[in-house]
């Protein structure tokens, strides 16, 4: 309940303010996304699983977004950038697909 | 996490490690995707409520992944499309162009049957006989639609090629040639997509669209012209052998028919550029 309250004032101040994001933040956006998007369904799928940690989530949030935008960075500077941002995305999205799958295990027993 | 007989899930150590355990990247991200951390965080705290200051910060986590979707999503809606709605723009101001041309047309058509009228109550011989001159050349000049037999000639482009998906399309001068021809088969008048021809007008291509009457065309393109026996006379000209050439080395639809009723409308344009008092 507060998560989704949390979530919708999130997407309404992006809508509303829409920030200006700085153009050398601008390759970092769709991870940033990614990373996002991994974050809630895992701590979606704490959730349902009853061992959801406020700590863990917010950290696992911070940290990897931190961790995907490095990657990205190093890339960027060794001339990669494109490549590692792929490969980011692929991790991330296998992990997202994963916790979808056990969200929907858990929600339609299918 | 549930399910604690995965390869993953087995205990640190001892008899059940697997060798490539260390390394075995794949499997940690399929079978464990969850972070190992919630297990364990949930198992040092064994039961309790959540803290006030932790719930706080999950909201914060979570407005902030909002308004990173929000921000991304709006971007990519500013960014992507730009090209697109250009094109959607240029389109609808092209519809918006032709449409402001037509009702001009349409209102060029009523003035004319006004001077028309006028005309008509003009009176002396020298004016009846300058009318009766005019209907002569009315025919002529496009200056009336004509009804009457004639042929009809359609032109379409090729069918795309099966490697390179284009094909020969029909340009400007293939319709020329074969409207010079009916004009030289005597044809009375010749329409193209139902734009009546005059001794004035224009077919040309502007980029890869026909313009007839600075009218862009879509193919097929009907040309379709009143006349006796046009269709012998046509056969007989260069145009003709044009059109043979056009079906056989490029593969262009080039087909003619004969038809026994053809309306073919009055000319849009009627420029009146000399002029003398009798």
């Amino acid at each position: 309940m507060i998560a989704a309250v949390g979530l919708l004032v999130g997407v309404v101040a992006g809508v509303l303010l829409q920030p200006e994001v700085p153009l050398w933040l601008q390759p970092y956006l769709p991870i940033a996304v990614v990373a996002a998007l991994d974050a809630v369904f895992g701590g979606l799928r704490a959730v349902l699983d009853g061992i959801f940690d406020d700590r863990v989530f917010v950290v696992s949030f911070v940290a990897n977004t931190v961790v995907a935008a490095l990657i990205v960075y190093l890339g960027d500077q060794l001339g990669v950038g494109s490549q590692l941002s792929t490969g980011v995305v692929v991790v991330l999205g296998v992990r997202i697909f994963s916790n979808a799958a056990a969200i929907r295990r858990h929600l339609l027993k299918a | 996490m549930s399910g604690g007989e995965r390869p993953g899930d087995r205990p640190r150590g001892g008899a059940g490690r697997r060798p490539d355990a260390s390394m075995s990247l794949i499997t940690e991200l399929v079978q464990r995707p969850l972070d190992p951390g919630y297990a364990e965080a949930a198992r040092r705290r064994g039961g309790a409520a959540r803290p006030a200051a932790g719930r706080a910060a999950t909201l914060l986590a979570l407005a902030l992944v909002g308004a990173v979707l929000a921000v991304a999503a709006v971007r990519a809606d500013e960014r992507a499309p730009a090209a697109d709605r250009g094109r959607q723009e240029l389109l609808a101001r092209v519809e918006a162009g032709t449409a402001r041309a037509d009702e001009l047309a349409g209102r060029a058509a009523q003035l004319r049957a006004g001077n028309a009228r006028l005309q008509e109550r003009l009176g002396g011989a020298a004016a009846s006989a300058a009318a009766a001159r005019a209907d002569e050349l009315a025919v002529a000049a496009g200056a009336v639609a004509v009804t009457g037999p004639g042929v009809r000639v359609v032109l379409s482009d090729a069918p795309p090629d099966a490697t390179t998906g284009t094909g020969e399309r029909v340009v400007d001068r293939d319709l020329q040639v074969v409207v010079n021809g009916l004009w030289l088969a005597g044809a009375e008048a010749v329409a193209v997509d139902g734009v009546r021809l005059t001794s004035l007008s224009s077919i040309r291509a502007a980029g890869e669209a026909v313009l007839v009457d600075y009218r862009p065309l879509t193919p097929p393109y009907a040309v379709e012209a009143v006349g006796g026996d046009l269709q012998t006379g046509l056969a007989t000209t260069v145009a003709g052998r044009y059109l043979q050439a056009l079906r056989d080395n490029y593969g262009l639809g080039a087909e003619v028919e004969a038809v026994d009723e053809l309306l073919l409308p009055a000319a849009g344009r009627l420029d009146l550029r000399v002029a003398s008092a009798p």
